[in-house]
């Protein structure tokens, strides 16, 4: 009868000490051999990032037009909300262009090709990221870098240093919350082989993100979006920052907890991965 | 020390009863009380693999053959029991090892589809760290033994089966791994790459001493192959041993059909053999089963040649099938 | 608009073989429609994701414009409810009436595939096949997420009556509704055309959602369009989907007006059908000639 330490050891696999430097020099190698592989289908990237000019400047110029009648929206007014907008596309494509795979991970337990995978001596999520990296999406960053810079202009926000360090850090940040809950959502499918369904229940209320202030919505669905489904840090909180509202947040610590709330969200997410990956291998598929 | 160490393996698997019908009332009753039921795929198994053997891994679809070899490569783990792989536990130390592994999965492909198999061997040599010299080394020997010279320019999705079979046992081996799984490796292949494959297997493990586990249905693969053969049905051990104790103990027999010019009446013997018989009513076609070990065949043809009038003669060889199915009889006939 | 009814010489013989046709056609409408039931089901998952994102879109909307409205209710021609309702019934026909789904999809994916020339050897017109498919989806997609979202919707946010009385605006509402399906339909389908041409279904989509969402009127009701943007809207067949039915509903559009609109709709629905049937005539041509 074994001793329940050594029952707990023995469903530990030891710390994969493969190193930061190395997996980022093999994440690094599988998105070249990945480029290479599309070269054929170059001219569907160039199509599809056309395709979300097209579809974002539809969404801005009804945006625009309400916004002529109304002046402002829950007190925001017609450039704060464009650069709302824009500062979820630019996190959005941020977050696409090096995540895109997750979706995947459905598909990898289902058919099977986890394995060859946990063969190699390389992180796992790593090789499924790195696998191809979604080029479309630096129509996203570009268009919202753009749309930022235009509305920031006619706001009147000066732009500093300081200010654009911390442009830099809560788009990063909230691309890291957008992917931390793709991949906890994602990472369902070791329990409930379709996955990818719950991710798509989401999509209205990104859609609803990338639209309008959250306030507007009340304080329950405020409160739900911090913590729970914390698409609040995407873009609200960060634009809260930036605009000089930060105290029209619920409390203003919590907006400048962006950037720790995507740690935090990136842990869970990473914590949720190991867990079915660990359920993978002690069950099978 | 043996490369492979595997003591009472076992490996159970939580599987969700499929009650039969699809009616309304069976609908409900699924969705209410979902049934667990548990399954060994495989059961106390042990077995050593010593460096440099080539052993086959025999049994029928579902034995448990695929289940064990994920086990020997950290993808599953254990139930119960130990599976120690060059004196490492592949479940928990699954990055040591995946460096002197190498795997073949039939018709599953870990090559880049899109790009020239020497890309993807570029790659595979950057992760698994092979200094440039040693890779270099290696890839002229497996472009020489596996012919990869015609294709090693050619992206994976123009190749032909056995074109990709040969590059990726290519990949699997760039590393000069310690121990080599081949999971089914010649299914859908043709004689001449058979051939050659088994040809590469062997030279392998002349040059660099590495252990090969093979999984396969081929029986030729395992003649001109395999040292030793362990053989599993239903998740246990049924045998283990060299090839010929394996033939000779289950399919010891061989049998001759003889086609005879004109019939020949009266009793027909052949001596030695085990069993004589008709296989027609005119009388024409004749079967003789003898056993190999007390009866070579000439023998047996030439005794033939001299006392009947034959026209053709045609020998057939024991199927792994028929081993398989010897040993599956003995095993349930054991109480 | 089939083509399996072909102009005859008058007669007995060809009113039965009329007749026949039009039993044949409404058959096929009943089988598509269960097919299109079924589908939907299929996938239970699917399913509540879809529901939950229809309800998440319509409180989004809804609330939106109650805060608008309570911002400056003077902006508005019509009420408080009868606008909250409008956000509503759009955000909800427009998971029925999409422009996400439907015949250009199917005749890209066929075009994709190069399979569009067994589609010329089947006895009834595609344009009709389709619709008929699109129809059982559409009802299936009405009485599984629409009735409990709308229900949700009139609990939460209250519903107004349709103007004019539930029997006379509800039936206007109705029969608008019904135009609005066959009219998107042949948009639709014209849109699924120029994706043969252009054997580019990504640009198509993106473009087709560009005009979709800003002359349709769904979003944003065109009564607050610029006058340059109202009047290109007001030129095209595209309001006629969305705002048409909706401002009836609202009464923005009312008395006399409302047989104007419903005139309008059928006038767009009776152009649109021809150009359907020149279209696949069209493609047709093309295909026997290029091949699929």
């Amino acid at each position: 009868m074994r001793s329940l330490r050594e029952r707990i050891s023995s469903r530990q696999p030891q710390r994969q000490r493969i190193g930061l430097r190395r997996a980022l020099r093999h994440w690094w190698l599988f998105v070249r051999i990945g480029w290479r592989s599309r070269a054929i289908y170059r001219a569907d990237i160039l199509l599809w990032a056309l395709g979300i000019v097209v579809i974002n400047l539809a969404d801005l110029a009804l945006l625009g037009v309400l916004l002529r009648t109304f002046t402002s929206l829950g007190g925001w007014s017609i450039w704060e909300i464009v650069y709302l907008y824009c500062a979820f596309l630019a996190a959005l494509g941020l977050q696409q262009l090096f995540t895109w795979r997750f979706i995947f991970i459905q598909d990898y337990v289902q058919e099977g090709t986890l394995d060859p995978l946990l063969l190699r001596p390389s992180p796992t999520l790593l090789q499924i990221a790195g696998s191809e990296l979604a080029y479309k999406d630096l129509a996203h960053i570009g268009l919202g870098l753009a749309g930022i810079a235009v509305a920031a202009t006619r706001i009147g926000l000066p732009w500093t240093p300081s200010r654009l360090a911390w442009l830099v850090v809560l788009l990063t940040s909230g691309a890291v919350v957008l992917g931390g809950i793709t991949l906890s959502l994602c990472s369902l499918a070791f329990w409930t082989v379709r996955s990818r369904v719950f991710l798509s229940g989401t999509e209205e209320l990104q859609e609803l993100f990338q639209h309008f202030p959250a306030h507007i919505f009340g304080n329950w669905f405020l409160r739900l979006t911090s913590t729970v489904l914390p698409f609040a840090f995407v873009n609200y909180y960060p634009t809260l920052i930036l605009l000089g509202r930060a105290d029209q947040a619920p409390s203003p610590l919590l907006a400048y907890a962006t950037p720790l709330m995507a740690l935090v969200v990136a842990g869970v997410a990473l914590g949720i991965w190991r867990l079915g990956l660990r359920r993978y291998q002690s069950t099978g598929s | 020390m043996s490369l492979i160490d595997v003591q009472d393996l076992t490996k159970t698997f939580k599987v969700r009863q499929h009650s039969a019908g699809t009616g309304t009332g069976a609908v409900l009753r699924r969705l209410l009380r979902p049934g667990w039921e548990l399954r060994e795929a495989v059961s106390h198994v042990s077995f050593t693999l010593d460096e440099g053997e080539i052993v086959g891994y025999l049994g029928p679809n579902g034995a448990g053959k695929s289940t064990t070899i994920k086990c020997l490569c950290g993808i599953l783990v254990p139930t119960s029991g130990s599976v120690r792989v060059a004196g490492l536990d592949p479940f928990r130390q699954r990055v040591a090892l995946a460096g002197r592994l190498g795997a073949v999965f039939g018709q599953k492909t870990t090559l880049w589809w899109d790009v020239p198999v020497a890309e993807t061997y570029q790659l595979l040599r950057e992760i698994y760290e092979v200094p440039q010299p040693r890779y270099q080394e290696t890839l002229a020997l497996l472009t020489e033994t596996l012919g990869l010279g015609e294709f090693l320019h050619l992206p994976v999705r123009q190749l032909s089966l056995g074109q990709r079979v040969r590059a990726d046992l290519g990949a699997a081996f760039l590393h000069r791994p310690r121990l080599l799984l081949l999971d089914e490796p010649t299914i859908g292949l043709d004689v001449a790459v058979k051939a050659r494959l088994r040809q590469f297997v062997k030279q392998m493990r002349d040059l660099t001493g590495v252990t090969v586990l093979l999984t396969t249905h081929d029986l030729r693969d395992i003649e001109l192959l395999c040292d030793r053969l362990i053989i599993i049905d239903h998740g246990r051990l049924l045998f283990e041993g060299s090839i010929e104790e394996t033939i000779a103990r289950y399919a010891p027999d061989s049998t001759i059909l003889v086609e005879l010019a004109a019939p020949v009446n009266g009793p027909l013997s052949v001596p030695g053999a085990r069993e004589v018989a008709r296989d027609d009513p005119d009388g024409l076609k004749l079967r003789i089963r003898f056993r190999r070990a007390e009866l070579p065949v000439t023998e047996v043809t030439a005794y033939l040649m001299r006392h009947y009038p034959v026209r053709d003669f045609r020998l057939q060889e024991p199927q792994v099938e028929d081993i398989l199915r010897q040993l599956y009889q003995q095993r349930t006939s054991v109480p | 608009m089939s083509a399996a009814v072909r102009p005859a010489p008058d007669g007995p013989a060809s009113a039965q073989a009329a007749w026949r046709s039009a039993l044949h056609h409404l058959a096929l409408l009943r089988a598509f429609s269960r097919q299109g039931l079924q589908v939907r089901l299929a996938y239970r998952s699917e399913f509540w994701m879809h529901l939950l994102n229809t309800i998440v879109k319509m409180a989004a909307i809804a609330t939106v414009w109650r805060v608008l409205y309570h911002q400056s209710p003077g902006a508005f021609p019509i009420g408080r409810r009868q606008m909250v309702t409008y956000a509503i019934l759009a955000a909800l026909s427009s998971e029925v009436l999409t422009w996400w789904e439907g015949p250009h999809f199917y005749l890209g994916m066929r075009i994709r595939l190069g399979t569009l020339v067994g589609d010329l050897l089947r006895p009834i017109s595609l344009p009709y096949q389709l619709f008929a498919i699109r129809l059982g989806e559409s009802l299936a997609l009405l009485a599984t997420i629409t009735a409990p979202a709308l229900l949700i919707g009139g609990l939460v946010f209250g519903l107004a009556p349709p103007a004019g009385g539930y029997l006379a605006g509800g039936a206007a509402f109705a029969a608008s509704l019904c135009l609005s399906f066959v009219v998107l339909h042949c948009l639709n389908f014209l849109a699924g055309t120029v994706v043969i041409l252009t054997t580019s279904m990504e640009g198509v989509a993106t473009a087709w959602h560009g005009v979709m969402t800003i002359l349709s009127g769904w979003l944003v009701p065109l009564w607050f369009y610029p006058g340059w943007l109202r009047a290109v809207a007001d030129a095209l067949p595209f309001r006629t989907v969305f705002f048409t039915p909706l401002s009836i509903y609202v009464g923005f559009t009312h008395g006399s007006g409302v047989a104007w609109a419903l005139a309008e709709q059928l006038g767009w629905t009776a152009v649109l059908m021809v150009a359907v049937a020149g279209a696949w005539r069209g493609v047709r041509r093309r295909l026997v000639i290029q091949g699929g």
